[in-house]
């Protein structure tokens, strides 16, 4: 960890806001037999975009209480923004009212008890969480959580933001020409970046925690014609998650000259190898999605049945993990994507195998569908933001790194296909189909790119689909954490992409997916 | 509130930089249920309500030359300054440029009355709630052919205040209701048993569009299909799609007639082209916007920058009569704003779906799509297939199909659409923005039937 990094603190306006909630929760817990917690959110973001007619800045902030009362058998939430003292008040009253109106249940009881801070911290935490938490917490004990930086983005004016992007623009019309294109060809460019400033507070009666995120994201864009083409970059720190590297925006622009004369893929059954973006989104659709455990109470995920039988459902490399305590992303300092210290029902962060060489492990919960299934909590607890439902989503789901290089991959696959760039993909827990989408291509003929791209049959994207088992089975060699070199790696984790995630059609997160390069054989694109 | 929405007007008109503004005043109030089979009854899993209000501005302001002005958009606080906040978006303002354009300087105005929202939910959420939610629980506990898994309701009403410096000031009201329904099928083959499940979703704006019983009927109907489903051979198709891929197909379209599109230098049709360039096999195609149907997703008078809004015909017998012309980009390219909202009106075919059917001898009819990614530029799309019928004219039978990929492009595929001449609507909300002018709604075929679409698996 770099020496020179500094934490994130607690806003003073948090501060206060925390203040006016603490007293609330008494009145939440007066209901006999119930669990009640209070969670805050306050999510400041600032757009920036450039593209070849103008530039913009947007500001937006969601911030939000949601009050909870569970009763054993229903999770209730009042949501509000009004954080006025009355309307605070008024919000817990209507939620009393509510769950004292409900009728009785003849389903079986699940009720809750707060672990406390002993309970809480006799399991293994990662050195970044357990670091933060004082000795001795108690629940009065605020403790804060804030990710390391090295450089902070809140120092820049939006003149220097917007000046970094428009610089961006001049360097890609400098590197155009490397690329087989003039400054003409690019007929579309547009550069955005993210900053946001993530606040959340977790009141129940054993624990009051609070964490300040900084999350970055880069976009390069450019289009010639009708190809498009993208470089992305980001993270939960400083200024140093927004870095593209020059041969990073030259790969994209060759790309994007060689999209220009792509050629329509035959449909068919071919050996292919994913780059960490696409094996990351083949692990999330494949047993992410299935392996939420509110999609295993509702009896909607063929994993739960597979994890109480234990059947094999992939080979020695199908092993794949979320984590959300992903504060160092591959080789570099700064936290993955989908990270944060606790949930957003305060559960802290622990890395989870949840499909271990083939073999499923229990699934990851959030507080209710832990109660329904009678496993252990995770900390999977997430909602769009304060005026959405809390489901069990994922954070960063990788594929455990293998020990191959990707030249010898690349050897191993011979003939086929490399697919460097993700187009989405979508999961199907019960039927245990999957869709992964590949935005384009690239030819490899005996181990050596050909520069042939090859977009879908219809001139679209690529669809990989399959039965997953089946397609877990077709793992054939998985990369090093650091692909480019024999040397052992130094990282812990495979590099994990910035992505976002609906559960089925709707209820958006930002979600990291990554991992090592996969290769597989048998694989059916159309 | 330390200040009135008149404090906001007040300031932004008094100050000699800004040229022109907007406010948009939103409050939704939301409730949510969740349902989920807790011995063999539908339990309540979660139990929601949601409030939440926000007050957003964009204000222009001067630059050097006039071809250039400043813009910023942001999300204002009652409870903060105002004189503070209004600085915060001079100062976004001052950093950037994009080329100059203007309100209308006259508000060119209507009688029309057009019904956007559902008075019981608005006044009575509640009560909707009860009462719908004793629907499921009683549905999801009579299954007789699949296993209830869960269920979702969502009920909002979305209020939103649209003002402008021309004097423009237009309220408008929505309500939502989003409900799904989720069963589990199971075979016996061999000596273990095969499941699967199918997920039935519905987006509307009033109760008489919900129709609870066939949505859950379908689901259940559909997850007994789909445990007897096999892959489909690869090979090309006559593929018969439903309405709610068409809606999701030619809004993706809508792009190529903007004039955003042209001001962007991206591939985009003029007036007069031929929409398909292929030579028409087909029923022609024949487009229109009518933000007039009451009760749609986008059921509206005006657009944000205050344009009045007209039924407009995009396409004529395949060809281009009008383009998709927001004041904004009308301005840039010297054109007059047109009609930029609105349901999609797509006229019915001749044939009925059984003529359709039987108008090849094997037709695939894909009944859901895993996700259909549609490219807004080359106007492609793909899919795994989760539910399909391959229905057979030479044997009468019909086989459930799952799995494999379809990629088409309108372009390629269809010049030999036949529509069909049963309607239907379809609409949908963007609800990862739960803005409430995202909505997208479609009236037009239920079925339509475009050919040679290749499949793999």
């Amino acid at each position: 960890m770099n020496n020179q990094s500094t934490r994130a603190e607690l806003s003073k306006e948090s501060q206060a806001i925390l203040k006016q909630l603490k007293p609330l929760l008494p009145r939440l817990n007066q209901l006999e037999g119930t669990y009640a917690s209070i969670y805050y959110e306050s999510k400041s973001k600032t757009t920036d975009a450039v593209d070849l007619k103008k530039s913009t800045i947007t500001h937006d902030r969601v911030q939000g209480v949601v009050f909870r009362i569970y009763d054993g058998f229903t999770l209730f939430e009042e949501a509000t923004d009004e954080l006025g003292r009355d309307d605070l008040e008024s919000s817990v009253d209507q939620l009393l009212k509510r769950v004292r109106s409900q009728k009785g249940s003849s389903q079986t009881p699940r009720p809750y008890i707060a672990p406390t801070w002993d309970e809480r911290l006799k399991v293994t935490l990662d050195p970044e969480i357990r670091s933060q938490i004082p000795n001795n917490p108690t629940p009065e004990t605020l403790v804060h959580f804030g990710i390391r930086y090295q450089k902070n983005p809140f120092l820049l004016t939006d003149a220097k933001r917007l000046q970094s992007l428009k610089d961006l623009m001049t360097k890609l019309n400098t590197l155009s020409p490397l690329a087989g294109l003039s400054p003409d060809d690019l007929t579309y460019i547009q550069i955005r970046q993210l900053l946001a400033r993530e606040e959340s507070i977790f009141i129940d009666q054993e624990v009051t925690l609070s964490q300040t995120l900084f999350r970055l994201f880069r976009s390069v864009a450019v289009m010639s014609g009708s190809e498009k083409n993208q470089a992305l970059a980001g993270g939960l720190g400083g200024s140093e998650c927004w870095e593209i590297s020059d041969e990073e925006l030259i790969e994209m622009l060759t790309d994007l000259q060689r999209l220009t004369e792509h050629e329509k893929l035959t449909p068919g059954h071919y050996r292919v190898l994913f780059s960490p973006s696409l094996s990351g989104v083949l692990a999330h659709e494949a047993f992410g999605h299935s392996q939420e455990g509110d999609t295993c109470a509702r009896g909607r995920s063929k994993a739960w049945d597979l994890y109480q039988s234990q059947t094999t459902v992939g080979n020695q490399h199908a092993t794949i993990l979320n984590n959300p305590a992903l504060f160092e992303n591959g080789d570099s300092s700064f936290a993955a994507w989908g990270s944060y210290f606790f949930d957003e029902e305060g559960w802290l962060s622990q890395e989870q195998e949840i499909l271990s060489q083939g073999k499923l492990q229990r699934p990851m919960t959030h507080l209710t569908s832990s109660l329904r299934l009678n496993v252990p909590r995770s900390a999977n607890g997430k909602r769009e933001n304060f005026s959405h439902g809390v489901y069990t989503r994922q954070t960063n789901t990788y594929f455990s790194a293998g020990k191959s290089t990707l030249r010898e991959l690349l050897d191993q696959l011979k003939d086929g296909y490399l697919a460097t760039h993700a187009a989405g993909g979508m999961e199907d827990p019960k039927g245990m189909g999957i869709q992964v989408g590949i935005a384009y291509l690239k030819e490899v003929k005996d181990g050596q790119l050909t520069g042939r791209v090859f977009k879908g049959p219809s001139g679209g994207d690529i669809q990989m689909t399959g039965y997953t088992p089946d397609v877990l089975n077709s793992i054939i060699g998985k990369s090093k954490i650091s692909p480019h070199t024999k040397d052992q790696d130094r990282a812990k984790h495979p590099f994990n992409e910035v992505g976002g995630c609906g559960k089925y059609h709707k209820e958006f997160v930002y979600a990291g997916c990554g991992g090592p390069y996969l290769l597989m054989e048998n694989i059916t694109l159309g | 509130m330390n200040w009135t929405i008149d404090d906001l007007k007040n300031d932004l008109s008094a100050h000699t930089q800004i040229t022109q503004w907007r406010i948009i005043e939103k409050k939704t109030n939301r409730k949510e249920r969740y349902f989920l089979n807790d011995q063999d009854q539908a339990a309540l899993d979660q139990d929601r309500s949601s409030k939440s209000s926000e007050i957003r501005i964009e204000v222009f302001t001067k630059k050097n030359s006039d071809k250039l002005q400043g813009q910023a958009k942001l999300k204002l606080f009652p409870r903060q300054p105002l004189k503070e906040q209004i600085d915060h978006a001079l100062d976004i303002a001052e950093q950037v440029e994009v080329e100059t354009w203007k309100y209308p300087e006259t508000i060119e105005t209507s009688n029309r009355q057009i019904a956007s929202f559902d008075p019981l939910i608005k006044n009575s959420p509640e009560q909707v709630m009860n009462e719908l939610s004793q629907n499921i629980t009683t549905k999801a506990s009579s299954s007789k052919k699949g296993q209830f898994n869960s269920s979702e309701l969502f009920l909002s009403e979305i209020s939103q205040d649209l003002t402008l410096s021309n004097g423009l000031h237009y309220p408008h009201c929505q309500t939502q209701i989003y409900a799904e329904a989720a069963y589990s099928g199971r075979i016996k083959q061999g000596n273990s048993f095969h499941s699967d499940e199918f997920l039935k979703t519905v987006w509307c704006v009033e109760q008489s569009q919900l129709h609870l019983e066939e949505l859950f009927n379908e689901a259940e109907d559909r997850s007994q299909a789909i445990t007897k489903a096999s892959l489909p051979e690869s090979g090309r198709y006559s593929v018969l799609l439903h309405s709610d891929v068409l809606l999701g197909i030619f809004n993706s379209a809508l792009g190529q007639l903007s004039a955003a599109f042209e001001y962007q230098r991206l591939p985009h049709k003029n007036k007069g082209d031929a929409f398909l360039t292929q030579s028409i096999k087909g029923d022609p195609i024949n487009l229109s916007l009518d933000p007039y149907r009451d009760l749609e997703a986008d059921s509206v008078l005006y657009s944000g920058e205050g344009v009045l809004q007209k039924p407009m015909t995009l396409i004529k017998d395949n060809v281009i009569e009008n383009k998709i012309v927001t004041k904004q980009y009308g301005d840039y390219l010297n054109l007059a704003p047109t009609t930029s909202r609105g349901t999609l009106v797509i006229p019915p075919g001749k044939a009925s779906k059984e003529a359709l059917l039987s108008s090849n001898s094997k037709v695939l009819e894909v009944i859901q799509f895993s996700a259909l990614f549609y490219n807004p530029v080359t106007c492609a799309f793909s899919s795994e297939i989760r539910l399909a019928k391959l229905h057979d004219q030479n044997s009468g039978k019909a086989q459930w199909i799952k799995g494999g990929s379809l990629s088409g492009s309108l372009f390629e595929h269809f010049h030999t659409v036949k529509f069909s001449k049963e309607l239907g609507t379809e609409m949908s909300f963007d609800y990862f923005t739960g803005d409430a002018h995202s909505g997208q709604s479609y009236y037009g075929p239920r079925y339509a039937l475009i050919q040679d679409v290749p499949v793999v698996s």
